[in-house]
């Protein structure tokens, strides 16, 4: 690569990560026959417009260099289509930064895909964009596994439209977590801690952290005889505290044992 | 941070293998861990080039420009152009656990992969702690596999199970002074079988060095095997050989590895310890260890012709220190 461009690169976007493009195929050409002053002066400058800080260039230009390549005319279509459907200025700034190749999408394609989350959710139309907003590689991701994990949810696992939709809204993540751990998680959680379907929905992070942390955690909580996930009984554990705390926290107030007497306990599973 | 932390490297340590968790999985993830940690610390400073820069003269009122020989950080060694520092770490693991098994894993990294070597030569013997269930037996001898019997077990006794286990120590005895290649009628030799100092010459099939009953609370019982050479799998048709032999059957439930030659449970890193600072901590502590015992291991002892001194006083590591006056009841 020049020298200069390297240089240029390095000093203006810190953070940029030439090793990683270096890997793919394509881009060193692609990024040598560019002109600085025609082609990617103006997308940085579009860039920064949409609210994209210095600092965050680096990261995105990382992930989505092909974007020196596109016709400024169409990146500035997209952006106007995004705000027709009443996506504020933050907000898609929000989802450029999170998903770098949002941009790169044609209108037709983003049109498609925000109307199928809507069709397949059945979520209102501001529901549907601050779960976009939120998850914003739903758009750019591909397709079939969200509809495989809607079937999932749905036949296997047995949770009714309403109960998917609640959890999907508090953990958006689960539309595009492997199917497999989906379900031994699921399996664990229903069928060996008894938890019932409603307790779950009220809980989704369980659906969104490692399965041997949930095993472990639950074991020492029934050696200790604390295992009670029914809300109508005392001594109540809720699932998200089971789960979402780390394992200082969780020791001292949930199981009201010490650090070292989880750790003897895990050298005996 | 980066040589100085490959440097402290180099050596074994033990982890603590979960079960439901593939050795080859904790292997990668340890070493991605220690990538990572390598990868974290201060990369070195930037090697200076000398480079002529064309520039105006300070100091002067003309406006020529002239080249000027500066020295400049060079691009070759930016991790943001080259990449990070370390891509890949050689990381060995000793005696395999299979999936559903647990316990302590001896793990090698940089020059300590040479002493798995040597650790597996020098013949060490393991414990385990065994759970077993009777009268049910399925056809890989585990909870989760098919169902094949079902049985009582009502006339099993603690008597009746110590007296099996002592008959399987007594053959095994047997076998380990066949495979071990000694004259039993020399003296030297049987002030060595005295001492529990036999060891078998090379490869052998399981040799059960001692075993004994903790706990008997039937349908559950619990044991404790001393044994080398050994798989899992072994293990676990011996507690359904020993239900066959109690004229019921049994399963097992978990199988758990507490000892590997000198590596013992409180030496094992568990999940939340597998990391840079953890790791050197544990090699380094268990180094002066490793080196006196592989090199009492590998020394030839005095008296004996035909072994190559092979021993090693087990009894008097383990919890089990009662075992070493059963090995000679046993023939």
């Amino acid at each position: 690569m020049f020298p200069l461009l390297m240089q240029t690169f390095l000093e203006l976007l810190q953070g940029l990560d030439l090793s990683k493009i270096e890997k793919q195929p394509d881009a060193a050409n692609l990024l040598l026959r560019l002109d600085f002053e025609k082609d990617i002066k103006q997308i940085l400058l579009f860039l920064k417009d949409l609210g994209i800080e210095d600092n965050q260039l680096g990261t995105f230009l990382t992930k989505n260099y092909a974007i020196f390549s596109e016709d400024l005319e169409n990146l500035k279509t997209r952006v106007a289509y995004l705000q027709s459907k009443n996506f504020s200025k933050a907000d898609i700034a929000q989802m450029v930064r999170k998903a770098p190749f949002l941009l790169s999408f044609s209108v037709e394609r983003l049109d498609n895909r925000l109307g199928f989350f809507q069709k397949e959710l059945q979520l209102t139309v501001k529901k549907t964009r601050d779960l976009v907003v939120r998850l914003p590689r739903l758009l750019t991701g591909s397709l079939e596994p969200v509809k495989e994990n809607m079937k999932v949810y749905h036949l296997e696992l047995g949770f009714k439209l309403n109960e998917i939709q609640h959890m999907i809204t508090k953990i958006p993540k689960m539309l595009t977590a492997n199917k497999r751990k989906l379900t031994e998680t699921f399996d664990y959680v229903h069928n060996v801690m008894s938890i019932p379907h409603h307790v779950i929905v009220r809980f989704p992070q369980i659906f969104n952290t490692r399965l041997f942390k949930v095993k472990e955690r639950h074991l020492f909580l029934t050696y200790l005889g604390r295992a009670q996930y029914d809300p109508a009984k005392p001594n109540y554990i809720s699932l998200d505290k089971l789960v979402s705390m780390p394992d200082e926290i969780f020791c001292e107030e949930i199981a009201k044992a010490s650090v070292r007497d989880f750790e003897k306990f895990l050298k005996t599973l | 941070m980066g040589p100085g932390g490959l440097a402290r490297l180099h050596g074994l340590f033990a982890a603590y293998k979960p079960p439901g968790l593939k050795w080859k999985h904790l292997r990668d993830t340890v070493e991605l861990q220690l990538l990572k940690g390598l990868n974290a610390g201060k990369p070195p400073a930037p090697e200076q080039r000398v480079r002529f820069l064309l520039g105006p003269v300070e100091g002067s009122e003309e406006k020529e420009l002239t080249l000027t020989a500066a020295s400049v950080p060079t691009l070759t060694d930016h991790p943001l152009v080259c990449g990070p520092t370390f891509t890949s770490l050689k990381v060995g693991v000793g005696h395999r656990l299979d999936a559903q098994a647990s316990g302590v894993l001896v793990l090698g990294v940089g020059r300590g992969r040479r002493l798995l070597t040597d650790m597996y030569n020098a013949h060490l013997t393991k414990d385990y702690t065994v759970r077993g269930l009777l009268g049910k037996a399925t056809d890989d001898f585990c909870e989760d596999g098919r169902l094949v019997e079902k049985t009582t077990y009502d006339h099993v006794t603690r008597e009746k199970l110590d007296r099996i286990l002592a008959l399987i120590q007594g053959s095994h005895q047997k076998a380990l002074v066949m495979y071990s290649s000694l004259d039993l009628q020399t003296q030297e030799a049987y002030e060595m079988a005295v001492r529990g100092l036999i060891r078998p010459t090379d490869k052998s099939p399981m040799l059960i060095t001692g075993i004994r009953c903790l706990h008997f609370a039937p349908p559950e019982f619990l044991l404790e095997v001393q044994c080398m050479h050994e798989t899992q799998k072994q293990l676990r048709r011996l507690v359904h050989e020993i239900g066959l032999e109690l004229k019921t059957t049994a399963l097992c439930s978990q199988v758990r590895r507490t000892r590997d030659g000198f590596f013992t449970l409180d030496d094992a890193l568990l999940r939340t310890q597998w990391d840079l600072h953890s790791i050197q901590d544990a090699i380094q502590a268990a180094a002066p260890r490793v080196a006196a015992e592989l090199e009492k291991s590998l020394r030839p002892e005095p008296g004996t012709q035909q072994l190559p001194g092979l021993g090693r006083p087990w009894d008097s590591k383990g919890p089990s220190s009662g075992l070493g006056l059963e090995s000679c009841a046993g023939h």
